[in-house]
């Protein structure tokens, strides 16, 4: 007897959503190693850090692209985790480089040593004085959001508690 | 209902991080607007003596007396003495980031990759005219 012929089904709606969010978040990644590698961002050892947080970001889209089962959703959600504080640690990272270099600033060399705490890291932290872009590494936590919630909606079989 | 959460749940992340890097973007411009970049040529950075080009540790004299390091082989502790000799204030601080963007290009005397570095700190134009006159290849 002849079997019935499946077709194959157009993808439902979770799997389009957890397609394009790993698009997106991917898309993240690769800009973001492009973006890294245009600044020279290796000329010190912190630098470095952003391009060993591509690591387990990669490594989580592997896991959840290659591997969507309970375990390796687990296991990628804890590598987001880790990028998650890789982007805290870049965050605070820059906003520390343009404390340090508040000096240099010709409109505030003279009066930096007299401002408050407050003042001070409010215009290294605003991008006031200093090179850094303070939320640039927040792109790492775009990223790791994006797959975050494609394992969220990953196929039934990675839905394990 | 899951999908929905989800889906609002993706579109607050996207918006807030699209804001967050448009905040980013705007920090970074801030300093790159203010800062005084000029692309004066540095003809006090000739040097009078010539002969000690690339050699690492030695200084030429300026026609302004000031001593000149090469750029690119000069320690951190030559740079420093060089830039508090030219009566640059934070000496060792921009001696360090004019290591941390070394090497430069020899073919490029004006040092416009590194007034392009330099300028991300807003220095005020004459402290980057003196960085740069001190400075040679």
């Amino acid at each position: 007897m002849r079997q019935p012929t499946t077709t194959r089904a157009a993808p439902t709606a979770p799997a389009s959503l957890r397609g394009w969010l790993l698009v997106l978040g991917g898309a993240g990644l690769v800009g973001t190693a492009a973006e890294l590698a245009s600044l020279r961002h290796w000329t010190s050892t912190t630098q470095l850090y952003a391009w060993v947080a591509l690591v387990p970001l990669v490594a989580a889209l592997g896991a959840l692209l290659l591997r969507p089962r309970a375990a390796s959703t687990r296991a990628a959600r804890v590598l987001l985790a880790v990028v998650v504080g890789f982007a805290i640690y870049g965050v605070l990272t820059h906003v520390q480089a343009n404390l340090d270099a508040g000096v240099l600033d010709f409109r505030y060399a003279e009066r930096w040593s007299t401002m408050s705490t407050g003042q001070r890291w409010w215009a290294a932290a605003s991008g006031e004085v200093g090179p850094s872009p303070v939320l640039a590494p927040a792109i790492y936590v775009q990223a790791a959001a994006c797959f975050w919630l494609a394992s969220m909606t990953s196929p039934p079989a990675a839905r394990g508690r | 209902m899951r999908t929905r959460l989800v889906a609002t749940a993706t579109a607050t992340a996207i918006a807030g991080l699209a804001a967050a890097c448009l905040l980013a973007g705007c920090g970074s411009d801030a300093t790159d607007d203010s800062s005084p970049t000029t692309t004066t040529e540095t003809a006090g950075a000739t040097d009078t003596t010539g002969t000690t080009e690339g050699t690492v540790g030695t200084t030429d004299t300026t026609s302004t007396g000031s001593a000149t390091v090469d750029a690119n082989t000069a320690t951190i502790e030559e740079l420093t003495a060089a830039f508090e000799a030219a009566g640059i204030d934070q000496a060792e601080r921009w001696a360090r980031e004019v290591d941390e963007y070394r090497p430069y290009d020899t073919s490029d005397p004006t040092f416009a990759s590194l007034r392009q570095e330099l300028s991300k700190y807003n220095p005020s134009e004459e402290v980057l005219e003196a960085i740069i006159a001190t400075l040679t290849l």
